[in-house]
């Protein structure tokens, strides 16, 4: 008999198996279990590619997480009819004990609508507070050079682990608020908290920057030293060398780490900086422009990346583009600056 | 040969160009990737007008050209223009008041010359003390903000959303040049000081995939042209910077053919 279809194990509340081998349990509540389980993938250097779990209760969050973490087969003692639909409809072997039409709480009335597996994932991150992200509010600001107002927010506010695309004419102020919020300029009037907090009161690092790649440099620098610049002085070397590799991998670029960044493609460079970022740890991206100057097939790798990362740490993420396709293969929520205000 | 090392002029001007092979580059390093070379041109005539102004005045050399260049140094930084058409600027000003003053106070034109040429073997031990303290302060300081300069290198507004004090370190390296270029004309003069400032690293550029190989190189590829310079002039009696620049020059054009034969096998 496959392991997953026995019992639990006593006290536990999820036991998960690859090749009916125990490979992770857990005994917390809630959706804390599949969270702690997706850590635990992550940070795993084995790759588990045949997965099967045992959960006390599936409701569709539930089945929304399993289904992002390729588990190949669940058995629940309690599943609600819609979580084995959704998990039916993505090939997802599901036995249970016990159903019901749907179970009796706050999240599963949440999703009631929802059957987009990534919707669902990214809201269910966000509401146990399990993304690095951090939220952002714009009030009231005017945004400028030497007291002259550029451009006006009137409220803008992102909760932490979302991602905003900001579009815009040029010329209109995007750059300015980029410079706003990396603190190299002062805002004219208004405030932009984080986490509640002023933005001068962060922590220097909160905040990870993409530029746009332009041209090649005669000058080397290796791909680690591009990504250790945003590790803290006080980390000790072996914990740095961790945040480095753990980095590039997830950015599938850790076969370029001693290369020197000026001589790979605009691709890899992005990647690169985007594993600088997770090294820093940064809890708020901001992307100018990222896909300029990219080939076709490095714009794709891209947004494979960017939607991973929204199923990882899943920081807040600010993008800036003029791109259409990339709006549009992201779906994310969109703010135009528009020319109104001067 | 070896027996002249025992004469203080002799040792005195070994222990100095030792020091500078090793610190010079890493300067020239930061002058290159800081797009600071007008600012050394700027540098180096302000290096001419301190020895023209400490001949005429009839003053020690090295503080005056170390002053002269921490002035014209903090003026480009000050005035709000671009670094470029500030290094202009003061190069044009600082070498015409020091046509000025070697013409009205009749310095002689040997002396004029020692601020072009160099004059390794007439420095004292306070040339030497100030050249230590200024080799010990480079390597110092990038072995314990090594990362900050690398992000600074690499982006001056991402090395600002990291938290790192661009201005300061970026004022903090602007210094050290002056006092590198003005030491350098002590040794090998204003004209030649590129032999050792520049040239390095240009060598070392095409063999390094990494920044801290960038620098461990240029020092080291310094130390080897400082050195080899150094025993060739007392072997043949040459003067020191010209043919620190030939031996230079040399190994930059071996390297450059080198690494194009290198780069057309992979292609």
């Amino acid at each position: 008999m496959d392991k997953f279809l026995k019992p639990l194990i006593e006290g536990t509340t999820l036991n998960v198996f690859n090749d009916n081998d125990l490979i992770f349990k857990s005994s917390s509540s809630w959706l804390y279990p599949l969270f702690e389980l997706e850590n635990f993938l992550n940070n795993s250097s084995t790759k588990y590619n045949n997965l099967s779990a045992h959960d006390t209760t599936g409701g569709k969050a539930a089945a929304a997480i399993m289904i992002k973490l390729k588990v190949k087969r669940v058995n629940f003692n309690l599943v609600s009819l819609k979580a084995k639909n959704l998990l039916d409809n993505n090939n997802i072997e599901a036995v249970y004990s016990k159903h019901i039409e749907k179970l009796l709480c706050k999240t599963e009335d949440l999703f009631e609508n929802e059957n987009s597996v990534d919707t669902i994932y990214e809201k269910i991150k966000i509401r146990a507070k399990q993304s690095v992200g951090l939220p952002l509010k714009i009030d009231n600001l005017i945004i400028g050079y030497n007291n002259k107002p550029i451009y006006k927010f009137d409220l803008l506010e992102i909760k932490g682990g979302e991602a905003l695309i900001i579009e815009g004419d040029n010329g209109i102020g995007k750059t300015s608020l980029i410079k706003t919020l990396l603190r190299e300029i002062k805002p004219i009037q208004g405030t932009i908290l984080i986490d509640n907090k002023e933005i001068h009161k962060l922590n220097s690092k909160t905040i990870g920057y993409i530029k746009q790649e332009k041209e090649n440099q005669d000058f080397p620098i290796s791909v680690k030293e591009v990504v250790s610049m945003a590790i803290d002085k006080k980390v000790s070397k072996t914990e740095k060398n961790y945040l480095i590799d753990t980095s590039l991998r997830k950015c599938k670029v850790i076969n370029l780490i001693d290369r020197n960044y000026y001589s790979l493609s605009g691709g890899e460079k992005q990647k690169v900086s985007l594993a600088r970022c997770l090294c820093q740890k940064a809890k708020i991206l901001i992307l100018d422009e990222p896909t300029s100057f990219l080939d076709i097939e490095s714009k794709k790798q891209l947004i494979t990346l960017l939607k991973a990362l929204r199923t990882g740490e899943m920081p807040t993420i600010i993008l800036i583009t003029h791109d259409t396709e990339l709006k549009e293969k992201l779906n994310w929520n969109t703010y135009k600056m528009e020319r109104k205000n001067a | 040969m070896l027996n002249l090392l025992s004469l203080a002029p002799i040792y005195k001007a070994f222990i100095a160009i030792i020091l500078s092979g090793i610190s010079f580059p890493l300067c020239g390093v930061m002058v290159l990737r800081l797009d600071l070379v007008p600012l050394r041109y700027a540098l180096m005539h302000g290096v001419i007008l301190g020895g023209a102004l400490a001949l005429a005045m009839n003053m020690p050399t090295l503080p005056i050209i170390i002053l002269v260049n921490l002035i014209v140094v903090l003026l480009i930084i000050k005035i709000p223009t671009s670094n470029s058409f500030s290094s202009a600027a003061a190069m044009v000003f600082t070498m015409g008041l020091a046509s000025l003053l070697i013409h009205t106070f009749n310095v002689p034109a040997k002396d004029s010359l020692q601020l072009l040429w160099g004059s390794p073997f007439a420095l004292s031990y306070v040339d030497l003390a100030v050249l230590t303290a200024l080799t010990l302060t480079i390597i110092l300081y990038l072995i314990f903000n090594f990362n900050k300069i690398v992000a600074i290198f690499f982006d001056k507004s991402i090395a600002k959303s990291l938290g790192i004090k661009v201005e300061l370190n970026y004022n903090f390296m602007v210094i050290i040049i002056a006092l590198c270029v003005a030491l350098a004309m002590r040794l090998i003069g204003a004209l030649l000081i590129d032999a050792l400032l520049i040239l390095p690293v240009l060598i070392a550029t095409r063999l390094s995939k990494s920044t801290k190989t960038l620098f461990i190189l240029s020092s080291l590829f310094g130390l080897l042209l400082s050195l080899s310079g150094f025993l060739t002039t007392l072997y043949f009696n040459l003067p020191l910077s010209a043919t620190i620049a030939i031996i230079a020059v040399g190994i930059y054009i071996i390297v450059s053919v080198f690494n194009s034969i290198k780069t057309r096998k992979k292609s």
